[in-house]
């Protein structure tokens, strides 16, 4: 078979996560998903960009509402969380002990503001020249964007990982959303460049293939339906009851259907509309047709499919209630991956982390949080 | 990033690429598996990117076109695709085909594949028959609904993915009906994320010498984005309805191409220089660059198969025969 079990494959690799964005926090999540140790490094006041507190409540019979929030939940499985206070110069201590025991930084904060507080690259550097620093630029990169650049995060942290084992030392790596969304988009950018043309969309139509997105009987049901070739088209009409209008000639090529695309849509969309969706996809499914129903969220979360591939992680914990989070898009035959943590709450393994890892002692650990640097619970908003 | 500029102090003579060294055997098609083995080529991997004698990958076939004109070597989403990597051809249903794959099996540190689930099994080339001559491999399949499940072997195309994964947006009953993103976006996410975890099990495997096989899903790509794994955790917080939580429909999925910067470029021996996106990284001491065009189909089979030593006579044969 496929051999014995093995540890999941980033195990040993510390990262250090400062990431405010979603995008690096994310990034350091699919790094903490293979099997990372990543420590989420907050300060005290926790999610002071959060908006407003009422936004923090949780309604999932979890407890700690104030030590929670939506959004950082989602990007903060497998973790660990710790809080310190980067302004003062005992919490940028606390970082260059940090990093002297951390293979990868993330940061997303302007590095020019990380040098004024002695906390840049090249001074940390000096602590541990092993450190591989990923920097995120800000960007105002919508969805795909933020996607893409969490994804080119981990590959530059695994990337400079791998160099590392041949040169030995770390290095400083920057990651750019904006260059990461032309990335994904690379053959637009060649029309651009090789053409001088703007690719321009029209709804779901396709250069090359016939494909749309059509209403079925009922409220707010669709499907969608990709013709690629002479045989989907054969299916289609075979689907469709062999209607007179789909054997006329013109619509026998593909050059042909792609000129009468709004008529051919409309036949398709006067067929749906009278049928249910689940069997319209059906009938075009065992026509070998690429057909599916339009998914929200909730049918999302209830799909056979992605529930038989355990896609959806069952978190749990003492303050995360009991959840189904999605999963990561991979399954390693030797090395499964799970959920070993529920979201590291605020400061939750301040403990752990500033006693067994940095070694602080009690008396040092009661100062670090009398100055503000260790909390586990939100500071209220006074605003 | 455009032009490849760093913040940090570069080293005067920089060195190799990140990842120098690792050896990719690419037998992906399409988009998804490609853009996968490509982000691994421009992180400085050498990736041998195989493709069926006379035909090639499908894609090349696909336009655009450079100034419209079809052709195997003008397509530029192949040209974006397959930039840095070596091109070689095989027929892997024959039994000559299945031996010189296994040889170059043994000389890979990572197999990417994209062929429908189940095919790779019927050349004779399964994770099992792998692993055995290549303990330390990494084999990764990209495909639409993973290698399990009862979607798996059902039709489908980026549409129906987006559609079926919940990223198709604005689904409110408005007249034009929900639309997805971008063509070829929601695929180049998917194998960022194979990308990911491709390298991670490189990483593991170099470390302990045990490959892994990973199987990556693009429906699961889609239906894992931050998007929605924000909305799933407001939905958790909340209690409430999880389909009035839909993500917003995004101002713009679209890149801003009227700011593209400088792109770094590459001579490609047809179409003279071509502006690529930049890599995904800029590293202050390893850089990734662009250094060679997608290969011309076949192009690199004297070199690589001359390093399994076979001679110009062996080539000839194997050509003549439809393997190569």
């Amino acid at each position: 078979m496929t051999g014995v079990r093995l540890p999941p494959p980033l195990e040993g690799v510390r990262v250090l996560d400062l990431g405010r964005e979603p995008a690096a926090a994310f990034g350091s999540q699919m790094l903490a998903d293979l099997g990372a140790e990543v420590i989420r490094v907050q300060p005290a006041d926790g999610f002071a960009d959060a908006g407003p507190a009422a936004a923090l409540s949780a309604g999932d019979g979890g407890e700690g509402a104030g030590r929670r929030f939506s959004p950082f939940d989602a990007t903060a499985r497998n973790k660990l969380g710790i809080t310190v206070d980067l302004l003062q110069p005992a919490g940028r201590d606390v970082l260059r002990r940090l990093v002297a025991v951390a293979d990868v930084l993330v940061t997303d904060i302007d590095p020019a503001t990380m040098d004024e507080l002695g906390v840049g690259y090249d001074a940390l550097a000096e602590v541990n020249p092993g450190l591989i620093h990923v920097v995120s630029t800000p960007s105002r990169a919508p969805g795909p964007g933020r996607d893409a650049s969490a994804s080119a995060i981990a590959l530059a942290a695994q990337s400079a990982l791998y160099a590392r084992e041949r040169t030995g030392v770390g290095q400083y790596v920057e990651v750019s959303p904006t260059a990461n969304l032309l990335g994904l988009a690379g053959t637009a950018v060649l029309d651009r460049t090789v053409n001088g043309r703007v690719e321009r969309r029209t709804a779901n139509r396709d250069l090359t293939v016939l494909q749309g997105c059509y209403p079925c009987a009922g409220d707010d049901r669709w499907l969608v339906v990709t013709i690629a070739d002479d045989r989907d088209w054969a299916g289609l009409v075979g689907a469709l009851g062999e209607p007179g209008w789909a054997l006329e000639p013109r619509f026998a090529t593909v050059h042909g259907r792609r000129r009468h695309q709004d008529e051919v849509d409309e036949r398709i969309a006067a067929w749906t509309r009278a049928r249910d969706r689940d069997d319209a996809i059906a009938r075009l499914r065992a026509a070998g047709v690429a057909a599916g129903p339009v998914q929200d969220d909730a049918a999302v979360h209830a799909d056979p499919h992605l529930a038989q591939r355990g896609f959806f992680l069952e978190l749990a914990g003492a303050d995360a209630g009991g959840r189904a989070d999605q999963g990561m898009p991979y399954r390693f035959a030797r090395a499964p991956l799970t959920a070993r943590l529920p979201p590291a709450r605020l400061g939750e393994h301040n403990r752990e982390v500033y006693r067994e890892l940095l070694g602080v002692g009690e008396e040092e650990y009661r100062r670090l949080e009398a100055e503000g640097h260790i909390a586990t619970e939100r500071a209220p908003r006074t605003s | 990033m455009p032009g490849g500029e760093t913040t940090a102090d570069a080293p005067a003579v920089p060195g190799p690429p990140p990842l120098d060294g690792l050896r990719v055997l690419d037998l992906t098609q399409h988009v998804a598996g490609p853009f996968a083995a490509k982000l691994l080529a421009v992180g400085g991997a050498r990736v041998i990117k195989l493709e069926r004698p006379r035909s090639g990958d499908p894609m090349r076939w696909i336009g655009p076109f450079a100034a419209d004109l079809p052709g195997a070597d003008r397509g530029l989403a192949f040209l974006d695709l397959n930039v840095n990597k070596l091109g070689i051809t095989l027929d892997l249903a024959t039994a000559s085909g299945r031996e010189l794959a296994l040889e170059l099996v043994r000389r890979s540190d990572v197999v990417v594949e994209s062929y429908r689930p189940g095919t790779l099994e019927r050349f004779g080339l399964g994770y099992d028959a792998l692993r055995a001559i290549a303990p330390a491999v990494v084999l990764t399949s990209i495909t639409s609904f993973g290698q399990t499940g009862p979607y798996r072997d059902l039709a489908a195309s980026e549409l129906v993915l987006a559609a079926m994964a919940g990223a198709m947006r604005g689904g409110d009953g408005r007249l034009a009906g929900p639309a997805s993103a971008a063509p070829r976006l929601s695929l180049a996410l998917a194998g960022q994320a194979a990308a990911v975890a491709t390298l991670g099990a490189a990483l593991a495997a170099a470390r302990h010498g045990e490959g892994d096989w990973i199987d990556v899903s693009i429906m699961e790509a889609l239906a894992g984005s931050l998007d929605r794994a924000t909305a799933l955790a407001a939905y958790a917080h909340a209690g409430g309805e999880l389909d009035r939580l839909r993500p917003p429909l995004a101002a713009a999925d679209e890149p801003e191409l009227a700011e593209l910067g400088p792109l770094p470029e590459v001579e490609h021996p047809l179409l003279g220089l071509i502006a690529h996106p930049g890599p995904f990284a800029a590293f202050a001491r390893t850089p990734a660059a662009l250094r060679r065009p997608a290969p011309m189909l076949g192009e690199h089979n004297a070199l690589v198969y001359g390093e399994l030593g076979l001679d110009a006579g062996d080539i000839v044969a194997l050509a003549s025969g439809g393997v190569i």
